[in-house]
């Protein structure tokens, strides 16, 4: 496999010394329970587990150039998800006020917590998580500039990447048969379609703003019913997306927004989030700190959907300790104002020493009495079935 | 040429005063003079300790509990003085490796609260965050944010207490009360070397104006032949029998460092 190759050569180039102090790997056993036997299907096992390798470094390769580099692995029981990926591998030359990097590159743009609407570049690793938090490196050119009204960065895509679902067996597949194999373009370019990218980001006393443009092919892809054929096709749209972030940073309580604009050929749509996020510390006479968050989702594609945030509220608590584990626990639960699902999720983490953390992500998802899949798809209608824990053991190196 | 001065300006000052109490007892007249006193001595610690402009160091921190388990933290600190304003650092973890490269960036003022943003390195995430917290736990260490946040003489109220000998060094004792909204702190006592206007020893009440913690500064090395930097500090906290003893290294006064090196742009790239 060619991670593994590049994994080898990496770890070659950098035993001569120089920059193995700059390294970083990590080796994660993932162990998830899910909470339902699948009535009538195949690999539905109720407990899988799971090797996560990462290795990460940022060498310097002289006074104004460095190198960053970030790979993973992850091995499974079931071989449809193992795979492996170039996060990150990038040539980046510094200037006073400048940075050009060429290669591939993971990057992230938003503010809010519970649904990143603005973050596009990326293409989403749904074989590692399905909740799309993991993502696939983007192969890029790009170039940022500080100027005295901000940072504006420009990006040319370089490639495509293809959104790769899990087989329909498998759990957390969404549940859907989905030909991977054969995907769709609206560009004859196919994935070797060229995208661009575009943001300017300023932070003027209490206030943090970014506007951003995107044209290029779509991450999300459409899923067609094809004459003939009992799989969906995904559909690649060519897409232009222009989005606003911007962050309010009074006293203690964080006031965030997110928006988009999204045009297709076939559509254009709108979506939004709304936030806020309170914390305080010296709860209960201690160290610990409390934080306190509700965002509001809206996307005016009411009906049809390849997403579950039309009109939904976010509320989610962090309590963090503040001791010197690092220990902190994050809980928040997703409710749909329109068919009343709940979607709930507690991050658990901490640190036994220097080497060694502990953490547990939990997933719920309810059951909603009535439901019409007809030719609309709501996102969490899937899982149903699927609430797990995982717990994960990772020794860092 | 260093001021010496002052010193004298804050005898004359308390000699006036005491005479003053002799002749009026008027203790609100003495109050005056002592918090004049106690801003003179801390004016002048700010004053010695300006014109270095840039600079970068190593610190190593290690956190003790009661049972004498230890766990260490290691980060490189990048400073750039600021006319007319607090001080920018932008701070990176080496350790532990679970956050490594986690930075974290801070725009300092004086009564305004500070800009603060955190990079998260697993999310390759900027996050502009509040810093009215700035009475939590620095790390899980006895620090608190605002214990690192830029000296500014504008952020206290002061009053000079007592002259008093710390390890064989003639020092001011001055009373530090915080202006700055949400202090963790009543009161902070400073220990100012008369000689070299640099604190030997800091002494920290809660908000609840009990006794919390204790910092000492040791192996004061002079840099530049102007800056006085510790080598090593402790601070003992009294109520939870936890410690944290900072080490530095590698201090580095030349560094060339400017304003676009503590832009938001270089966290993500921050080593």
């Amino acid at each position: 496999m060619k991670t593994g190759r590049l994994f080898a050569f990496l770890l070659l180039s950098t035993s001569s010394g120089a920059t193995w102090s700059d390294t970083t790997a990590s080796l994660s056993l993932q162990s998830r329970i899910f909470a339902h036997k699948e009535p009538g299907k195949g690999s539905t096992d109720r407990v899988d587990v799971a090797l996560q390798l990462s290795l990460e470094g940022q060498p310097e390769l002289g006074e104004s150039s460095f190198l960053s580099y970030r790979l993973r692995y992850l091995q499974t029981e079931h071989s449809s998800r193992s795979h492996g990926d170039v996060e990150v591998l990038k040539y980046v030359r510094l200037g006073s006020n400048w940075e050009l990097s060429f290669g591939i590159d993971r990057i992230f743009w938003g503010v809010t917590e519970s649904q990143h609407l603005v973050d596009i570049i990326n293409q989403d690793d749904l074989l590692d998580a399905f909740h799309g938090e993991e993502k696939l490196g983007q192969p890029m050119i790009n170039y940022n500039y500080l100027t005295r009204f901000g940072v504006l960065e420009s990006y040319i895509l370089l490639a495509h990447r293809e959104k790769e679902f899990l087989p329909e067996r498998y759990r957390l597949s969404g549940h859907l048969v989905i030909d991977n194999e054969n995907p769709r373009y609206e560009s004859a370019a196919a994935e070797h379609r060229l995208g661009v990218a575009l943001r300017w980001s300023h932070s003027v006393e209490s206030w943090d703003f970014a506007l951003s443009y995107f044209e290029g092919t779509a991450r999300d892809p459409m899923l067609i019913a094809d004459d003939g054929s009992d799989h969906l096709i995904p559909f690649y749209p060519v897409i232009e997306q222009t989005g606003v972030e911007a962050q309010l940073t009074l006293d203690s309580t964080l006031w965030k927004l997110e928006a988009i604009h999204l045009d297709s050929a076939t559509e254009s749509y709108r979506a939004s989030v709304l936030g806020v996020e309170y914390a305080h510390i010296g709860a209960f006479d201690t160290d610990i700190g409390l934080g306190y968050i509700a965002e509001y989702h809206f996307d005016d594609r009411r009906d049809e959907y390849l997403s579950g945030f039309q009109n939904d509220i976010f509320v989610g608590i962090r309590l963090t300790h503040n001791n010197s584990a690092s220990t902190e626990w994050l809980g928040g639960v997703m409710h749909d104002l329109d068919n009343k699902r709940e979607v709930a999720r507690l991050q658990f983490e901490t640190r036994f020493n220097s080497y060694w953390n502990f953490s547990v992500d939990a997933w719920y998802f309810s059951k909603i009495d009535e439901h019409d899949l007809g030719g609309s798809y709501d996102f969490f209608d899937a899982y149903e079935n699927d609430s797990y824990l995982q717990a994960s053991l990772s020794r860092f190196f | 040429m260093l001021r010496r001065v002052s010193r004298k300006k804050v005898a004359l000052i308390l000699l006036l005063s005491l005479q003053y109490e002799a002749v009026f007892a008027d203790t609100s007249k003495a109050n005056e003079a002592e918090s004049q006193a106690g801003l003179e001595i801390m004016r002048e610690l700010k004053q010695r300790d300006e014109g270095w402009g840039a600079a970068s160091v190593g610190l190593a921190m290690i956190l003790e509990n009661p049972a004498g388990n230890q766990s260490e933290r290691k980060l490189r600190v990048s400073l750039l003085e600021v006319e007319g304003d607090g001080d920018k650092t932008l701070t990176v973890f080496d350790e532990p490796r679970d956050i490594k490269n986690t930075a974290f960036l801070s725009y300092s003022h004086a009564l305004q609260p500070d800009d603060q943003w955190i990079y998260m390195p697993a999310l390759r995430r900027t996050k502009r965050i509040s810093s009215a917290n700035k009475s939590g736990p620095f790390m899980g260490s006895e620090i608190a944010y605002e214990d690192i946040s830029s000296f500014e003489v504008e952020k206290y109220d002061y009053s000079y207490v007592k002259d008093e000998v710390v390890d064989g060094v003639d020092c001011f004792v001055v009373e530090l009360i915080p202006k700055y909204e949400h202090s963790g702190y009543t009161r902070i006592r400073y220990w100012v070397d008369k000689d070299r206007y640099i604190p030997l020893k800091i002494d920290y009440y809660d908000r609840a104006n009990q006794f919390l913690k204790t910092q000492t500064f040791l192996d004061y090395q002079l840099h530049k032949d102007k800056f006085w930097r510790p080598e090593r500090s402790e601070i003992e906290n009294s109520q939870t029998d936890r410690r944290t003893i900072l080490h530095w290294n590698d201090y580095d006064f030349n560094a060339s460092l400017n304003e676009s090196d503590f832009s938001r742009l270089r966290l993500s790239g921050a080593r």
